[in-house]
């Protein structure tokens, strides 16, 4: 089969690879009909995520069709049109018992990895480097599912693939930071990030019961797609003082959440964010984090931090002082993918939400390395990238 | 319960671990063994002057002989030196009820479904067992153990009996967890002594390059084994093409590997664990 691996910083390539088997009894294999590019995939792109090795195969966005399964998958059969979540989890430890599925205790072949940098290992993830499992990803023809009774959602006859493709990753992503938010009735939510969590992150904290949701980028494209959705918008390259505009749109008090669907890559004109990239230079800081900096000292005292932006590392400078001063809730973490996939698949059956409005590229698997560069730079309007595995290459 | 030594450097003294050299002879100690190994030092000896000789001719014939005798002196070296004992100490919560964990672990038997390193083990008698563990190019390391003390759903003491090549011995202690977290606390603690010369060769080509942490992620498989009914893997997944310097690693590690770890060439992972 073909398979995008990753190669090197920047480098991303198409190869044709064996087809994948299955390893475990309880593994499955999905011929894909479609994946994506995630902008957390832009992190291995840029070289940001270390234990990457020549030859991986990335992707965890995806969805197709069971072509065949182990000997003690029960509940999925051969022809089954699945969805399934980026995380793996094995539905039988403490973790995925109460429901914290990410934090699966039993997937992660390399947990020792993990443990000499966290303490203890959480969910493995698809396409995601060593340190997360190292299993092959999705961004290709087949994939390997293990654990495939646990994550796989069935998808109902008659529903357009781009209409659930997101309910692999970034819809119950943007969905988990919106309810960790903890919404009541008339608040104020912002969003830093209008790409496609942080889109999801608006409707969703509309769904959720915000008066009000403003969403913050750069982008004009991502700034109007905001837009269109409800919320109000800020520019923060237009922008003199941020945290100063959010206070005057909320009468002084600063958002009762706020939102980081930015993450490590965050991007800024604040001294923090030059002296972060100074750093990564030197490497002696994996991440930049003026986004979660901004995200803390503008949010209302009492009000929650919530970060489905991806860090993998320790930031320097992290004013605990103003979280502790203000008395503020920090939240995130890998998404629970388990909790939310049946529920929000229901919000887009009974017609709440159409996901394929971010689609901004549909492309075959030989575009994909090009795409990678496109979507980083956010060229020619990119917001989202859809590969449809089997489509011949675009003339 | 009895005490476990906690000084690694003591295993050997306190419960009467003595390694031993291959054909069953008995070692009082490494003093001995360099006496009665006279070709080890001479190995090292032989070895290291040949090295030095050959590197003062400065030519292609002393570039050869250098090799040959530094492979000696090597070789001698690792025959003297016994690799270190190896003590792991792990607590785990398995999410099972403790019956259920207990008896599992009780029919040695089932060792080997999480233990990588073991082959099988035979149940001999009421309290005797033999084990058979792997180790590459057809070897196997085989020895007896007994169970030394043991109480029902409580703990689990054996040890191996004299004559074993690599003296060990384990500890398993069992606790039913807080309603909470539901399912048993385990704390095991094994200890191996590896001997110098071929025991020790063989245990370090058994356990691999650290054996402290294979014995651990060992432990690690029992829960996965236990919660989710299998042990996760990579080991033959799909992969692009691998770098030749990581293509050339993989040559080795096949070379050296075990049966006991499923591999596929071409498509082994050196991240795994185990590899």
């Amino acid at each position: 089969m073909k398979a995008v691996c990753w190669f090197g910083k920047r480098d991303m390539r198409v190869e044709h690879v064996p087809d994948p088997r299955i390893l475990n009894p309880r593994d499955c294999i999905v011929r894909i009909t479609r994946s994506a590019i995630c902008g957390s995939d832009l992190h291995l792109y840029n070289g940001y995520i270390p234990t990457m090795e020549q030859g991986d195969i990335v992707g965890h966005e995806f969805m197709g069709e069971v072509v065949e399964v182990g000997s003690e998958v029960k509940k999925l059969t051969v022809g089954d049109h699945v969805v399934v979540p980026f995380t793996i989890c094995c539905g039988r430890c403490f973790f995925c018992k109460q429901g914290m599925w990410s934090a699966c205790d039993n997937t992660n072949p390399n947990a020792w990895m993990v443990e000499a940098q966290y303490g203890t290992s959480a969910a493995a993830l698809f396409g995601y480097s060593h340190l997360y499992g190292g299993y092959a990803g999705g961004q290709a023809q087949y994939a390997r599912v293990p654990f495939a009774d646990v994550g796989p959602i069935k998808v109902p006859q008659g529903i357009d693939d781009e209409k659930v493709l997101f309910l692999s990753d970034i819809f119950p992503t943007g969905y988990q930071a919106a309810e960790q938010c903890d919404i009541k009735r008339g608040q104020v939510v912002a969003v830093w990030g209008c790409g496609p969590v942080g889109q999801f992150a608006i409707r969703s904290a509309q769904m959720l019961g915000a008066e009000r949701v403003i969403g913050i980028d750069r982008f004009p494209e991502r700034l109007q797609l905001a837009e269109k959705s409800g919320a109000e918008v800020v520019n923060y390259d237009q922008t003199e003082d941020l945290i100063e505009t959010l206070k005057a749109m909320t009468g002084g008090r600063g958002p009762d959440a706020c939102i980081d669907a930015v993450g490590l890559e965050a991007h800024g004109h604040s001294v923090d964010y030059y002296l972060d990239s100074a750093k990564q230079k030197v490497h002696l800081q994996l991440e930049r984090a003026n986004v979660l900096r901004q995200a803390i000292h503008a949010c209302r005292k009492g009000g929650t931090v919530s970060v489905p932006g991806v860090y993998a590392g320790s930031i320097d400078n992290f004013p605990f002082g103003a979280a502790f001063g203000k008395g503020l809730t920090i939240r995130g973490g890998q998404t629970h993918m388990i909790r939310y996939m049946q529920p929000l698949l229901e919000r887009v059956q009974n017609g709440d939400i159409d996901p394929s409005f971010l689609i901004t590229h549909r492309v075959a698997l030989e575009d994909v390395p090009e795409m990678y560069k496109t979507f980083v730079n956010k060229d020619d309007h990119c917001v989202k990238v859809v590969i449809d595995p089997w489509a011949q290459k675009a003339a | 319960m009895p005490e476990i030594a906690e000084n690694t450097t003591d295993v050997q003294e306190s419960h009467g671990l003595q390694p031993q050299e291959a054909g069953g002879r008995e070692s009082h100690g490494l003093q001995q063994q360099w006496a009665s190994r006279g070709s080890t030092v001479g190995s090292i000896v032989a070895g290291a002057a040949l090295a030095v000789y050959g590197i003062s001719r400065k030519s292609l014939g002393g570039t050869a002989l250098a090799a040959v005798g530094s492979i000696l002196a090597i070789r001698g070296v690792r025959r003297a030196t016994a690799p270190n004992p190896v003590h792991i100490e792990r607590s785990f919560t398995i999410n099972r009820p403790l019956e259920e964990v207990f008896s599992f672990f009780r029919n040695f038997e089932n060792l080997p479904k999480f233990m990588q390193h073991l082959k099988e083990v035979h149940i001999t008698g009421d309290r005797t067992s033999h084990w058979v563990a792997f180790a590459p190019l057809g070897v196997e390391l085989e020895w007896d153990a007994e169970i030394l003390e043991e109480e029902q759903n409580r703990f689990l003491i054996w040890q191996s009996l004299p004559g074993a090549l690599i003296p060990n011995r384990g500890s398993v202690q069992f606790r039913a967890a807080s309603e909470y977290h539901g399912g048993t606390e385990i704390t095991a603690v094994l200890d191996y002594a590896p001997p110098a010369g071929k025991g020790g060769v063989l245990f370090a080509r058994a356990f691999g390059r650290e054996p402290g942490m294979q014995i651990r992620e060992d432990l690690r498989h029992l829960k996965q084994l236990l919660e989710a009914g299998e042990i996760p893997t990579t080991h033959g997944q799909s992969h692009g093409r691998r770098t030749a310097f990581v293509r050339m690693m993989k040559a080795v590690a096949e070379s050296t590997k075990h049966k006991g770890e499923a591999t596929e060439s071409g498509n082994e992972q050196p991240w795994a664990v185990g590899s």
